[in-house]
């Protein structure tokens, strides 16, 4: 659904990744800010509301070849595997 | 206004007399001190004139305007650092002006709240000491019930704008919140760029501080301390429902193909085409009776992918339904196929 919440901190970029998709595509909505909320200890992504066709995201290390569209202007930093890391967040095109 | 009292104690001038006399100068006096008394509310300082005109944070709409457009075009030249600060500028801009009103607001709650107590209390003890001296017994009984209206209206009034807490409390919880969240939101000035922390999330967040600042943000934060455990659980809750299930790969392909059909079934539809839109439904009702979900079968298309769009959004983060839902459109469309 729509609106922002918290995502798991423990999970790989792809597994990250995946479950952003996941979300994206039942749940009809656009991820549109992910972010580390440091003061949360906590990963918060926020969706819009969207009926779209979506490819999946994927996230790599920030300065790593961009697989697809870059969805964010710059790097953001998120927790993966429990650590703070700057990544890019892709967009895939539709197959 | 005493004039007025006195007549309505007294309306019949037949009833004047030496022992009535003494009653309306009595009534006078009692009625006369309780207003003076309520008149002296002084209890702060003179705000020095700069301070008083802030001149420093004045920030007219035309400026703002300006600001915000000039933030929106760093964005759009990719010059994100000068969008930072931009940014950080017109929320700190705003946010002075919300201290400054705020700073007001919490004087006058005090001064007007403690004003209104004393002149409630002042005009109950006139009307009670004024039922004494009157003679006539029926004005003793007007005069009596009005004391008793009084005191009933001023604890509706405290009741029902104020829940029965003192201005004390209440103001203790607003600085309390509002210093909570002014910590929070100068830490994600400080460490966020604009990327991760937009002018529009920013505004989100003074919207909050602002809210933060009332009597009726205040009242639900007092009241939610009372829930304790409640609230707790309330909380633990909320977390585990708004947390993303975690998906592997195979999830997020199963999830595609899901919406993949989903669009398809949904371009049927709309194309208007009866042909079509009669595949579309078939192909509906195999989906929805293989996941195992509720719907009627006369029903036309468009409210047969109503429910799959539902039983898609449940599937989110349900994995017992996820799996169902993603095992019903596999096998619908290898049925379809062959």
């Amino acid at each position: 659904m729509a609106g922002t919440t918290s995502v798991p901190t423990n999970l790989t970029m792809d597994a990250l990744a995946a479950t952003l998709t996941k979300h994206e595509q039942l749940a009809f909505v656009k991820l549109t800010v992910l972010v580390a909320d440091a003061t949360q200890q906590n990963n918060l992504a926020t969706f819009v509301s969207f009926d779209g066709v979506l490819g999946a995201i994927a996230i790599v290390a920030a300065g790593a070849a961009s697989p697809g569209s870059k969805m964010f202007s710059s790097s953001v930093s998120v927790y993966i595997n429990g650590v703070i890391t700057s990544v890019k967040v892709c967009r895939l095109p539709v197959s | 206004m005493v004039m007025k009292i006195a007549r309505l104690v007294n309306p019949s001038p037949l009833l004047s007399g030496c022992r009535v006399g003494v009653s309306y100068a009595g009534l006078a006096v009692i009625l006369s001190s309780t207003m003076l008394f309520t008149g002296c509310k002084v209890v702060a300082p003179k705000m020095p004139a700069n301070l008083a005109a802030p001149a420093i944070i004045g920030y007219d709409k035309g400026a703002f305007d300006q600001d915000v457009s000039d933030y929106h075009a760093s964005l759009k030249g990719s010059n994100f650092d000068l969008a930072k600060r931009q940014r950080d500028q017109i929320v700190y801009r705003i946010l002075a002006q919300i201290d400054a009103e705020y700073g007001k607001f919490e004087v006058t709650l005090s001064v007007n709240r403690a004003g209104a107590q004393t002149a409630g209390d002042a005009a109950i003890l006139g009307l009670t000491a004024a039922s004494t001296v009157v003679g006539s017994a029926d004005i003793k009984t007007i005069l009596s019930a009005t004391a008793t209206a009084f005191t009933g209206t001023r604890l509706s009034f405290d009741k029902n704008y104020f829940e029965q807490k003192t201005t004390e409390a209440l103001v203790s919880q607003m600085r309390a919140t509002r210093a909570t969240l002014k910590d929070q939101f100068l830490k994600s000035l400080g460490s966020r760029d604009v990327n991760s922390y937009p002018l529009e999330a920013a505004w989100s967040d003074l919207l909050n501080y602002y809210y933060a600042g009332t009597i009726p943000s205040a009242l639900t934060e007092i009241a939610s301390k009372a829930g304790g455990d409640a609230v707790t659980a309330t909380n633990n809750l909320s977390k585990t429902i708004a947390k993303l299930t975690p998906a592997t790969a195979a999830d997020a392909a199963d999830a595609i193909s899901i919406r993949s059909e989903y669009d398809a079934l949904s371009s049927k539809i709309d194309s208007g085409k009866p042909a079509e839109i009669a595949e579309a439904a078939v192909m509906l009702k195999k989906i929805l009776y293989t996941a195992n979900i509720t719907f009627d079968s006369s029903a036309p298309a468009a409210e047969l992918l109503t429910a799959m769009h539902n039983a898609m959004v449940a599937a989110d983060n349900d994995t017992g339904k996820f799996t169902a839902l993603t095992a019903a459109v596999k096998s619908a469309t290898a049925t379809h196929l062959n």
